[in-house]
């Protein structure tokens, strides 16, 4: 008898400490590619199985190019209305997510379905004719060249409103019906016979589905203006064009910017006597911001959504003008710390670039989506009133050589605060159903420099250690630009699925 | 001769096992079978399925008989829906294996009629194919020969360039 043995799943588990989960399969795949077609030996049914959890139109697609075999069953009926159904019902639009991931398709799937919905509330009583029309529209579907799909989406709208009328009416009642009649195998069986999925497959021909597809799904292309809102309008000329996170660079400029560059800033701006060293450090933090703000201003208003660039760009220009400010009061030797006062109107812009954000993002229709937006904005302005009240105490405390308490008390919020609000955002979570971590996450980048700076504070003796703190920064500069512009420089020559982005790039500037 | 409550599993190279009939019973061909036949010393061959591959099977079952997962009990409740973020982290560690393995897994699990497993085994599947980014990158990860045609190749990028377009 061979003794049963879990050395593998020993190996398995230990390994698992160190990695994900899918960075474990990347590697196993990496580094053991296999040898052959391992769905050679998989029956039809198990493929079948493995694409019904395939849950996004477009991978389901990409599988269909895969091969001959691919393509036929990915392209079963019963799948793709099975995705219909899942894309009309799952409530998986999170504005929050397609902040810094890619918003495509949950914009456009929510879009679509808002329009789907208010024609079919619309078109309600002309329903019979539009079945009328269905029959007719399908026998000359069958004519139609199944791979021209711009013929086809024309010309099945009146099949689509019908087939989705019926997964909109039938699907609740079946399930009722299912809970009443419980005990009753036969009468079970017979629902099954008759499910909305059944029939729907037995009447709606493969295009109508995909095509059912295309128009919950988001085909904007072939969307007509007219019927899209101000607002719709608003995102689908902003937004479209939204890319995925990792192509986003402008986490990559922002998070580098706070890590590296904001000590520097907080530095220069603790300085009242800059001249009494080495003027030209005020330019430092300049000299460090302008490339950054000009490559953000450039890729961000062209190529993502402006209103975040907005927010922020409040907080860039209360910095340039609070350094000015600096400048100013370092040579005129001014009392009053005026830079102070404008950062912090500065900072105080960020909440209404997150109301604006949020308010004009919520879904109308929802009640827990809008009370979730008036929720944050609420508490975000009150966090951020707090922050700046402190800072204006601060500011007008702040004397020739040593930090107010103030000050102390604004830079421990500071660090507390992202802290703080992923604490709040897991309370709310408890009451309302909230998947927002990933926006707020973006707030910790401050903290490392922000504690950097209060342990600056607390040991500090003379300016002469923010000087040393300061030429620190230095060695960090170097790769700092290097590494961001390099990055750039790649995703800018980068090609994936054959796309030169030099050319897309330049098109869309 | 068997232990009391224990059952002997043959593999298809010869190699055996003995399991609790319990957890033997996860699998619904087996259940089956232990129905069928008398004598509870008999040996149950499993055909279609090797020795390493039974083995973890059996791991898989003993693992989900001794901590039932309660998602398991309420997995019906929604049949439409179809998530794959939703595998518990032994189960990861469990399906991360070479793709032969997990294929393999598949297949025994369809075999044995486990469906828990053949689920958690689809799923990482289907995760494994959503990290693609394209067609080819599926072939690429699977070997998977492309047997287009140019002219079908060109006719399927054509009707789905709605979608392959932009992603």
């Amino acid at each position: 008898m061979r003794p049963y043995s879990k050395h593998y799943i020993n190996e398995m588990l230990f390994e698992s400490k160190f990695t994900s989960f899918s960075e474990q399969l990347k590697d196993h795949q990496a580094t053991i590619p296999p040898q052959k077609n391992l769905f050679k030996k998989l029956p039809d049914e198990m493929i079948l199985k493995i694409l019904e959890y395939i849950d996004r139109p477009y991978q389901l697609i990409r599988v269909s190019c895969v091969s001959t075999r691919f393509n036929v069953l990915a392209n079963d009926r019963e799948i793709w209305l099975r995705l219909a159904h899942d894309i009309k019902y799952k409530q998986i639009l999170d504005f929050s997510r397609f902040q810094f991931g890619n918003p495509f398709y949950y914009l456009t799937e929510k879009y679509e379905n808002e329009n789907e919905n208010e024609n079919v509330n619309v078109n309600v009583n002309e329903r019979l004719v539009e079945n009328e029309n269905e029959k007719q529209s399908r026998e000359k579907k069958s004519n139609v060249d199944s791979l021209n799909l711009k013929t086809i989406h024309t010309n099945l709208n009146q099949s689509l409103l019908s087939v989705s009328s019926e997964l909109n009416d039938e699907i609740p009642k079946h399930k009722n019906n299912d809970d009443d009649d419980d005990d009753d195998d036969d009468d079970k069986t017979d629902q099954r016979l008759q499910s909305p999925y059944d029939r729907a497959v037995d009447r709606a021909p493969r295009e109508v589905v995909l095509g059912q597809i295309q128009k919950l799904y988001g085909h904007f292309k072939n969307f007509t203006e007219d019927r899209l809102t101000d607002r719709q309008k608003f995102y689908k000329s902003k937004l479209y064009r939204t890319r995925n996170t990792l192509d986003n660079p402008f986490i990559w400029f922002f998070a580098l910017f706070f890590v590296f560059a904001f000590p520097v800033i907080c530095t220069a701006l603790q300085y009242d006597n800059l001249m009494d060293h080495n003027p030209l450090l005020i330019l430092l933090p300049v000299i460090l911001t302008l490339p950054y703000f000009i490559t953000i201003l450039i890729i961000n208003s062209r190529l993502y959504h402006d209103y975040i660039f907005l927010s922020f760009a409040f907080l860039f220009i209360g910095i340039w003008a609070s350094l000015a400010i600096l400048l100013i009061r370092t040579i005129f030797k001014l009392e009053f710390n005026l830079a102070y006062s404008i950062i912090a109107l500065a900072i105080f812009f960020i909440p209404f670039g997150e109301c604006y954000r949020r308010l004009i993002l919520s879904n109308r229709e929802n009640p827990d989506e809008k009370k979730k937006s008036i929720i944050f904005a609420i508490y975000g302005v009150l966090l951020y009133v707090l922050l700046t009240l402190l800072l204006f105490y601060s500011s007008l405390s702040v004397n020739n050589k040593q930090y107010s308490k103030y000050a102390l008390v604004f830079y421990l919020l500071l660090c507390v605060y992202p802290f703080v609000l992923c604490f709040l955002v897991i309370i709310l979570g408890c009451f309302i159903p909230i998947d927002d971590f990933d926006t707020h996450f973006i707030f910790l980048f401050p903290t490392l420099p922000v504690i950097i700076s209060l342990i600056m504070a607390f040991l500090r003796v003379n300016y002469e250690k923010d000087i040393i703190f300061v030429y620190i920064m230095f060695p960090y500069v170097i790769p700092y630009i290097l590494f961001n512009f390099l990055y750039l420089l790649f995703w800018m020559i980068q090609k994936p699925e054959k796309e030169n982005r030099i050319a897309l790039l330049l098109n869309r500037i | 001769m068997t232990e009391l409550g224990k059952i002997k599993l043959v593999s298809s190279d010869s190699q055996e096992f003995e399991v609790d009939r319990e957890v033997a019973a996860m699998s619904q061909t087996i259940k089956n079978l232990l129905e069928a036949i008398e004598d509870e010393n008999t040996a149950i061959p499993i055909e279609n399925v090797k020795g390493e591959i039974l083995e973890r099977v059996i791991h898989y079952c003993e693992h989900h008989y001794n901590h039932p997962s309660p998602k398991n009990l309420t997995e019906n409740e929604n049949e439409y829906e179809r998530r794959t973020d939703d595998i518990e982290p032994w189960d990861q560690t469990f399906c991360n294996v070479e793709q032969p393995i997990l294929f393999e897994l598949i297949l025994a699990a369809n075999y044995l009629d486990i469906k828990p497993l053949l689920d958690v085994c689809c799923k990482t599947v289907a995760n494994l194919i959503k990290e693609c980014r394209s067609p080819e990158e599926i072939r690429k990860r699977f070997k998977i020969k492309n047997d287009f045609t140019k002219e079908e190749e060109e006719e399927i990028r054509k009707e789905n360039a709605w979608c392959l377009d932009e992603k």
